[in-house]
């Protein structure tokens, strides 16, 4: 069966009927997405999650602070165990002073 | 008498010999004269004997002048008794070739309805419709408040980690500054070894001297001799 059987007012009541009924399917989902409330909830935990970013640059400032401070930690240990072996010696030296 | 009349053309046709006095007065159009009535094919008609016998009588060459003279009686073949359409557009006839798509309500489109529409109206209940877009709804609202909660754990445990990086800066500046402290301390050491060398070197030279000090002095004076006890070897 071939559809040019079909006449003028069949085909524009068709195109009329199948956009209202696409328009209508949108209308419907678009009201069933915002009646569960999934994208201001999802809105509002992005807001959040922003404005945890001044902590984040906080946290990784004072890590950045914390290396330096190893740094110098690492420098103090060698000084300290060099005094420490030096310690052996005037040890000696105080015993053959004192007698 | 018979075979002359059969042959020669009737009273008052155009070519005739005969022609009565009716013929004279009434003027009979050539047409309406040698239009047969009867089932005899028009090309018996008069005028085409007429036509035959002064062609046989003439020269080969008008014979094919009149042989192409086709009179009104002819029959005309226009062609083969089906008209050859232009070969129309290939997507007009792909398009012609869809099969009919019918809307499922067929009463929408103002087309005579079987009645299959209304078994149709009772099988499409929207109930059903309704409950699956109320779980597509209860759906999206669980997912967004699974994440939702996620991510507010994740910002209060962000606040938490900035909480104890701080105070881990804080006691670890506080340890610095004590080993600071230490290190300068430790640091004495050094000089300590300084002046006890200095100490060493100064008691080296003031040994002999004193030696001889001491054997000036008169022998009850005098002390035991001097000697620096042996550094015990460091085991």
């Amino acid at each position: 069966m071939y559809s040019s059987s079909w006449n003028q007012e069949t085909k524009l009541k068709l195109n009329d009927k199948v956009s209202a009924s696409v328009n209508d399917m949108g209308s419907l989902i678009r009201h069933v997405v915002r009646s569960s409330k999934s994208p201001e909830m999802l809105g509002q935990a992005a807001r959040n999650f922003c404005s945890q970013e001044h902590y984040i640059q906080n946290s990784s400032e004072t890590l950045m602070k914390m290396g330096l401070i190893k740094a110098q930690f690492e420098f103090q240990q060698s000084a300290i165990e060099r005094s420490v072996s030096s310690l052996e010696e005037i040890q000696d030296q105080l015993k053959t002073i004192q007698r | 008498m018979g075979s002359e009349q059969s042959s020669q053309p009737p009273a008052g046709a155009p070519g005739s010999s005969i022609k009565s006095q009716r013929d004279e007065d009434i003027p009979y159009t050539s047409y309406a004269i040698s239009k047969p009535i009867s089932a005899d094919s028009p090309k018996n008609s008069p005028r085409n004997q007429a036509n035959r016998q002064r062609a046989a009588t003439m020269p080969s060459h008008r014979e094919m002048q009149t042989r192409e003279y086709t009179p009104k009686h002819n029959i005309v073949v226009v062609a083969d008794g089906q008209s050859i359409i232009k070969d129309p557009d290939p997507e007009i006839t792909k398009l012609n070739t869809i099969p009919v798509i019918w809307p499922i309500l067929r009463g929408s489109l103002n087309i005579p309805t079987s009645s299959r529409d209304n078994e149709v109206q009772e099988k499409m209940d929207p109930k059903h419709l309704l409950a699956l877009c109320l779980r597509y709804q209860d759906h999206l609202k669980q997912m967004a408040e699974s994440v939702a909660f996620d991510q507010n754990a994740l910002c209060i445990r962000i606040k938490e980690i900035d909480l104890i990086i701080q105070k881990l800066m804080q006691s670890m500046s506080e340890k610095q500054r004590k080993y600071a402290k230490y290190a300068d301390q430790f640091q004495r050491t050094s000089e300590t070894v300084l002046v006890l060398n200095r100490i060493k070197d100064t008691m080296n030279d003031i040994m002999p001297r004193m030696e001889q000090l001491n054997k000036l002095l008169p022998p009850e004076e005098q002390l035991e001799p001097f000697q620096m006890k042996e550094p015990p070897r460091a085991s």
